[in-house]
């Protein structure tokens, strides 16, 4: 019961910074995004390699939150707005880098590089096997398998074909499997 | 492993991860927020200035029109336009007053059948433009005013003087003596008459010497006109004075 209402402050609280952001209110934007800024930032990552221009991409994306604030009504949760905003947003820095192609052809995964804290970090792990994906694999992957799109609005997103986000994802996930079940070999291994 | 176990295995591993972003990101963020703040602000001062020039113009310019049309109707006045012969004329302060418009006189009226316009732009003055029997009127108003004014100051002829004073003459002779004989009322008429040549001689001798008036005046013959209009003067008197007197008693 305890954390039940809780969970109500919370909301009133986010509410409430919400509404004085939309004012322009320095401190409530501060809170916001002390709020979802490491969240948004792994979002960004799981699209970008390079963890400075995906703190870039983020910042970008919280500055359009900020501006756009008054156009959220409110319906569906605030994560979420804000989340579609950073995925929109890092893929909007990737087609300007004009590294987002969408291969029919097979591309075989380079050696992922094990490093020292490897136990730590399987998460990480994973983000670099992400990484070696190609970027219109790695793109329909994470949306479709991390933040649950369905092919429809992957293809609408991306202005592709429902079959090519399909054969995008398919191709993605055969590649992860692969060299997620190296690394699992290498870890039961080396334990 | 099947597909969907996979991807869930993934997405619960990499939602729960959380990456802190550098310590200057916020104020990197808080930086350009509050650029995109300042020229927001502006534009909005902008517009409210731009707006408060319109408003300021149009009070103004109704504030102008007003105190020019206010001005025109205090500078009302004569306006001479000897290029095209034309003469404004103003008949008086109070009329100009009431009728908050000038009075035009037109010598030649056709000179200027579609120029009012350029009347009123020129002088900047609001000008009525008399015509045909409108000006006539005018006019004849005009006239009979002239003719009222000296009705009321205007002089005897000397003719009419003499008559005055043979009657007053008689009537005093009539209060002094109650009757008046023959003899009495023929001297009185002979000194005016007297007086009357006289008076016409001069008025000839200050233009020119006539020898008859001369004649006339020597011979002392009476004016048949004269005596007439003294002899039903002093009937009118009688008979006035005959009445007061029946009445009083």
């Amino acid at each position: 019961m305890k954390s039940f209402l809780k969970v109500i402050k919370l909301h009133k609280n986010e509410l409430d910074l919400i509404n004085r952001a939309t004012k322009h209110d320095r401190e409530a934007q501060r809170l916001l995004y002390n709020m979802y800024a490491p969240k948004m930032l792994s979002v960004c990552r799981l699209y970008i390699k390079d963890l400075h221009h995906a703190e870039d991409v983020m910042l970008n994306g919280f500055f359009k939150v900020f501006k756009y604030l008054g156009s959220y009504l409110g319906q569906g949760s605030f994560e979420g707005w804000i989340r579609k905003i950073m995925i929109r947003e890092s893929i909007s820095f990737i087609r300007a880098k004009k590294d987002l192609v969408f291969s029919e052809a097979d591309v075989a995964l380079r050696q992922v590089p094990y490093n020292d804290v490897f136990s730590e970090i399987e998460v990480a792990e994973i983000q670099q096997v992400i990484d070696e994906l190609p970027e219109g694999y790695k793109i329909v992957f994470v949306m479709y398998a991390i933040e649950g799109y369905t092919h429809q609005e992957i293809a609408s997103e991306l202005k592709i074909s429902i079959g090519t986000s399909k054969s995008q994802l398919y191709k993605a996930r055969k590649l992860l499997q692969k060299e997620l079940e190296k690394l699992n070999k290498v870890n039961y291994g080396t334990k | 492993m099947e597909q969907n176990d996979f991807d869930e295995i993934l997405k619960k591993k990499l939602d729960q991860r959380i990456i802190e972003p550098s310590s200057e990101s916020w104020s990197r963020l808080s930086e350009r927020l509050s650029k995109k703040v300042e020229p927001k602000r502006s534009k909005a001062y902008w517009w409210i200035a731009a707006a408060c020039l319109v408003l300021g113009l149009f009070f103004g310019a109704d504030v102008l029109k007003s105190s020019s049309f206010k001005e025109e109707k205090k500078t009302n006045k004569l306006v001479n336009y000897p290029n095209r012969s034309i003469e404004l004329e103003v008949n008086s302060e109070s009329q100009i007053s009431h009728q908050e418009e000038m009075v035009v006189k037109i010598e030649n009226p056709e000179e200027i059948k579609n120029e009012q316009t350029d009347l009123n732009v020129a002088n900047n003055t609001k000008v009525r433009v008399f015509k045909g029997q409108e000006r006539k009127q005018l006019m004849d108003n005009q006239v009979d005013k002239v003719f009222s004014e000296n009705s009321h100051t205007g002089k005897l002829s000397f003719e009419e003087q003499k008559i005055q004073e043979v009657v007053a003459q008689v009537r005093e002779l009539k209060r002094q003596q109650d009757t008046v004989s023959d003899a009495d009322i023929d001297a009185l008429l002979l000194n005016a008459q007297n007086a009357i040549a006289k008076e016409r001689i001069n008025n000839e001798l200050s233009a020119k010497v006539d020898a008859n008036a001369l004649l006339k005046m020597v011979e002392g013959e009476l004016d048949q006109s004269f005596r007439v209009k003294v002899l039903e003067a002093i009937k009118e008197s009688y008979n006035t004075v005959k009445t007061a007197v029946a009445q009083r008693n």
